[in-house]
């Protein structure tokens, strides 16, 4: 018994190892003194973060990853929504095929929808457009939104909507108290993974973007492989410090763990 | 995973007819409904069709033909890509699931802080995958701590080429897809009656024992969804061949993107990215048959 048990945690640790390396070893890689890809570094230096700060394509393509990513959540939490409840409470047939036209984006290889959106947004002219972006990451996010937010619907009563509606509410009123707030974790939970991944996106992202408009993933593909340049693992470690600060908050304000046990 | 959550018991009753107000409220949520349709069919059903159709309409033909997937299909430079992307995800979708079950297991059996262990075990997909994969660069690196620990052990006398191999590429696959895996087989393992369990232990079975004949099979759900997922998204990786791999371990999803940027055939990227999608639907639904194949034989 003990010698399993010895066993058991021995394997536990090879692999939360294998897990986390690849995320932790960033953060000493961005005080390297001196070439990137040499570990343990030769020396430690701040220079990196300090460049990072002046450095204006890493910010500019930060800004533009940010801005299309808030818009692609609230974009991809207001469809959930709409969806959600057009399946869970409208009167619409077929809602098992509907249901697997939502959640598409997740099945489909992804350079397809990415060649589909180039094919689609150059026949409109939208190639290197926020707006293709904004669109093509709404519909790559909607699933996570729908899937938190029929998770939080189907877990309420429809008997309480209902009630508000017997007693002569306005549907934005009944909406806006009664069904609202049950979904509101759903919604927030959607808004934030539909933006985690917007911020990651780039299979199909490279297929939209424009001299001009490059977005984060991107732009440290560039830095990462065509010159190697050390601040972008003072960018790759605040985006691992931001991350874990945002999963702790987000754990203990909506207990994640709840969305992820499927 | 494609089934509605659990219906509504109410619902049979609800949803025919009713008094006024009923109506109402359905008529405004399926607005709501069908105008969220109208979007993803006019961005997502409408473009991927697009893509089908100009897949059949090669450069310079009018009319559909087939001849953009005899030129695939006769090309040994992409039957030997589609051979290359099926068996690294093959084997990526092995070392996953072993190591899938393994942490799901591990964090579905602790008695204390499970939460902790299964979040700590998804963490990574809260990380962007061009950082992580940046990680496995600086690890792999010619003198990054995994060979300077092979060294030291003396496994090798030398610093190997570890990076930019086709061992980066699994390695960065099995990385990538673990969490989806870990995901589905800890939720089966989680829906598993804990007293079946203490059953068997009362009744004498050892672990091994018990592990084989009652949580294993009961769990096989799970290990069929995330080897069907797992082995989906693995077969349709670009980012990780394209940053961690060599010019030898490209993938089909590169190969796609190849004939837009070098190419400049659209319509043959479309060929690769059909086929790339028929073999995904042929594992899922394979999938689902073994799944439902299964249920029926409990």
């Amino acid at each position: 018994m003990k010698a399993t048990r010895i066993l058991t945690s021995a394997l536990a640790v090879l692999a939360y190892t294998f897990i986390l390396a690849p995320i932790l070893v960033i953060l000493p890689a961005s005080l390297a003194d001196g070439p990137a890809f040499v570990f343990p570094p030769r020396g430690f230096t701040t220079a990196w973060y300090a460049r990072l700060i002046h450095d204006p394509q890493l910010g500019g393509s930060l800004l533009v990853s940010l801005g299309i990513g808030l818009a692609a959540a609230a974009g991809a939490v207001a469809l959930g929504a709409a969806v959600a409840l057009g399946i869970e409470r409208g009167r619409i047939p077929a809602r098992g095929v509907w249901l697997n036209l939502f959640l598409g984006p997740l099945v489909l290889p992804l350079i397809l929808t990415g060649l589909a959106m180039l094919m689609f947004f150059s026949s409109l002219g939208w190639i290197g457009s926020t707006w293709g972006i904004v669109i093509a990451h709404i519909v790559l996010t909607t699933p996570y939104a729908v899937r938190t937010v029929l998770a939080s619907l189907t877990a309420v009563n429809p008997a309480l909507e209902e009630a508000a509606w017997v007693h002569g509410a306005e549907p934005w009123y009944a909406f806006r108290t009664v069904v609202f707030p049950q979904i509101r974790p759903g919604l927030v939970a959607g808004g934030l993974f539909a933006f985690l991944v917007s911020l990651d996106e780039y299979t199909v992202t490279v297929f939209l973007t424009g001299p001009g408009l490059v977005t984060l993933p991107i732009r440290i593909f560039q830095y990462i492989t065509l010159h190697v340049d050390p601040t972008v693992s003072a960018l790759a470690s605040a985006m691992v410090i931001v991350s874990a600060a945002l999963l702790i908050v987000a754990e203990r304000k909506l207990g994640i763990h709840r969305y992820l046990e499927l | 995973m494609f089934d509605a959550p659990h219906q509504q018991p109410g619902r049979a009753a609800s949803s025919s007819g009713g008094p006024a107000w009923r109506r109402r409220q359905q008529l405004v949520y399926s607005a709501a409904g069908l105008v969220a349709l109208a979007f993803f069919f006019a961005f997502f059903a409408w473009p991927v069709g697009a893509v089908l159709v100009n897949s059949l309409r090669p450069a310079g033909s009018d009319g559909l033909t087939l001849s953009g997937y005899v030129r695939f299909l006769s090309d040994s430079f992409y039957l030997q890509a589609t051979w290359r992307t099926i068996s690294i995800a093959a084997v990526s979708t092995a070392l996953t699931l072993i190591l899938g079950y393994g942490v799901a297991l591990f964090a579905a059996t602790r008695p204390r802080g499970r939460a902790v262990w299964l979040t700590l075990a998804v963490a990574p997909m809260l990380v962007s995958l061009v950082i992580r994969l940046y990680g496995w660069m600086i690890l792999l690196s010619e003198q990054g701590p995994v060979n300077r620990i092979l060294v030291a052990l003396g496994v090798s006398p030398a610093p190997l080429p570890l990076l930019f191999s086709r061992l980066a590429v699994v390695v960065g696959i099995v990385h990538y897809c673990l969490p989806f895996m870990v995901l589905t087989i800890y939720s089966a393992l989680r829906r598993i009656d804990p007293a079946v369990r203490e059953a068997a232990a009362t009744l004498g079975a050892d672990g091994w024992y018990a592990f084989r004949t009652i949580v294993l099979p009961l769990s096989m759900p799970g290990v069929i969804a995330g080897t069907s997922i797992t082995f989906a998204l693995s077969a349709s990786t670009f980012v990780v061949p394209l940053m961690i791999g060599g010019p030898r371990d490209r993938m089909l999803s590169n190969y796609v993107h190849l004939a837009v940027e070098r190419l400049g055939d659209w319509e043959f990227a479309a060929v690769i990215a059909v086929l790339m999608l028929a073999m995904v639907v042929v594992v899922l639904a394979g999938a689902n048959r073994l799944a439902a194949r299964w249920e029926a034989a409990k």
